[in-house]
């Protein structure tokens, strides 16, 4: 066991050396650190960056955008996932609007929202609600087509109220998806938060990539980049640690048997 | 007055007829057992009684107050305890202790479904289904995985519940000796497009029933004679 991991742990940094081995050849072959900088260059920037204090009230003020979008798509997206899911006439009237809200590229709506808003924290907020909303609402509505039919029966014949039902069946038997359409919208909602401050944002790290790029600061777009990615990894470890948790974990094993 | 009277149903599942006319006459608090081969569709005709599905012709007449259903599945909700489970679907949440040792749930209380084996979540279904309290009684197939010792315990403890409570039963079954213990009448069913195709009333068992079997034994060989292809 001990070894496995040992063994594992070894790969990983192995892979990590290839990048680091790939990114050097192609930046010694770009020559030029406003193409590709030397990873020193960017570790130096990334070292410099987080003794700022400005980088941890970037890294807030987009934390909050992020979260604020989220918890909007959440409180939106699990009622009007329930109602996809309970009724045939609301699944088919909301289809097609929600078609439309999973392809429609993040940039269309650019032009409407700096009219209506201008640059500030409205933009980003309301990217990261519009893309994460039909993530949700396609789970809860899934989640609720996949109730139990048999367990619905028993429901049916003894006329249980629907409210009880609600609690006691329909509830309980769609929280592994809710969790899953968490699990899916947090990774997707640091991604996206990051991409609408740099188009539309006023603070945050988005908008710092957006300014080193127009100094052409290739080195520090690059080191903001790298703390990106490292706060999408650090959420999602603790998100899985949150979701197993002995208490989530007791409920979750007993929805799988 | 009949508690519940078929006539004339009949139900399609495409372009196959299942049940072709099918008039049937249940008299208040009887215990009928329907036999017939897999697949003739005894479960379809149960649900069209308990009004899961509609006959395409033909009529249901059910008096007044609905109906429980043992299904074939025990159907327990999996994240709930057998006490919740059994409780979960009634207005009154209170169960009666002696009715818990009747049917040996006691001990599972705080137990859930998937600890369970079996047979012991059918006893759970009988017991939820019989807990309803409804003036028609629905059992599917209900004893299977329950050992010989208890089905027969469990026969002479819905019966023995009946006779106190007086409900109409109906138990859809293969096993011959099930359903001479169980019934007042049994009906048989032919294969696809199936019909009633014979009808035994059971002879009134002595009070030693279910201590010794010689009534039993004596009862089939009858319903054997006449049904040879019903022999088990």
């Amino acid at each position: 066991m001990k070894t496995s991991i040992c063994s594992n742990l070894f790969k990983y940094a192995l892979g990590l050396l290839l990048i680091a081995l790939v990114w050097e050849l192609a930046s010694l072959w770009f020559h030029s650190s406003l193409i590709l900088p030397r990873l020193s260059e960017v570790f130096a920037e990334f070292f410099g960056l987080i003794d700022e204090a400005s980088l941890w009230m970037n890294l807030s003020s987009t934390f909050l955008k992020a979260f604020s979008g989220l918890l909007l798509a959440l409180a939106i997206g699990l009622p009007v996932g329930f109602l996809i899911g309970f009724s045939a006439f609301f699944s088919q009237l909301l289809l097609p609007g929600l078609v439309l809200l999973k392809s429609m590229p993040i940039i269309s709506w650019l032009t409407s929202i700096l009219i209506l808003w201008g640059i500030g924290w409205e933009a980003p907020v309301f990217i990261v609600f519009v893309t994460l909303l039909p993530i949700i609402i396609y789970n809860i509505a899934q989640g609720i087509k996949t109730v139990d039919k048999q367990l619905l029966e028993v429901v049916k014949l003894t006329h249980l109220p629907f409210r009880k039902a609600f609690a006691g069946i329909y509830l309980p038997s769609i929280i592994p998806f809710i969790i899953s359409s968490i699990e899916i919208s947090v990774g997707t909602m640091w991604k996206t938060v990051v991409a609408a401050e740099f188009l539309a944002g006023e603070k945050g790290i988005g908008v710092q990539i957006a300014w080193n790029k127009y100094y052409v600061n290739t080195p520090t777009v690059f080191a903001y980049t790298f703390f990106v990615i490292l706060v999408g990894i650090s959420l999602e470890i603790l998100l899985d640690a949150f979701f197993s948790s002995p208490f989530l974990k007791r409920w979750r094993g007993l929805w799988a048997t | 007055m009949g508690n519940l009277v078929l006539k004339g149903v009949c139900k399609n599942f495409g372009r196959l007829r299942v049940l072709d006319g099918i008039d049937l006459t249940i008299a208040q608090n009887h215990s009928v057992a329907l036999l017939g081969p897999s697949g003739c569709g005894k479960t379809t005709l149960v649900r069209m009684i308990a009004g899961l599905e509609k006959p395409d012709c033909g009529e249901i007449e059910i008096s007044p107050g609905g109906a429980a259903y043992a299904f074939q599945e025990p159907r327990l909700i999996p994240w709930k305890t057998v006490k919740e489970n059994l409780t979960f679907f009634l207005e009154e949440p209170e169960i009666d202790p002696a009715f818990l040792d009747t049917f040996g749930l006691t001990e599972i209380l705080d137990s859930y479904p998937h600890q369970l084996s079996g047979g012991l979540r059918q006893k759970v279904n009988i017991g939820r289904a019989l807990l309803f309290k409804k003036p028609l009684l629905l059992m599917d197939e209900p004893f299977q995985n329950i050992d010989v010792k208890n089905r027969v315990s469990f026969i002479r403890s819905i019966t023995e519940q009946r006779k106190k409570e007086g409900f109409t039963m109906i138990l859809v079954t293969h096993n011959l000796r099930e359903a001479l213990l169980f019934s007042d009448t049994l009906f048989f069913f032919g294969p696809k497009p199936s019909r009633v195709i014979g009808e035994w009333t059971v002879a009134k068992p002595p009070q030693t029933a279910f201590r010794s079997f010689d009534w039993l034994f004596e009862e089939e060989k009858k319903v054997v004679a006449r049904f040879p292809e019903f022999m088990i």
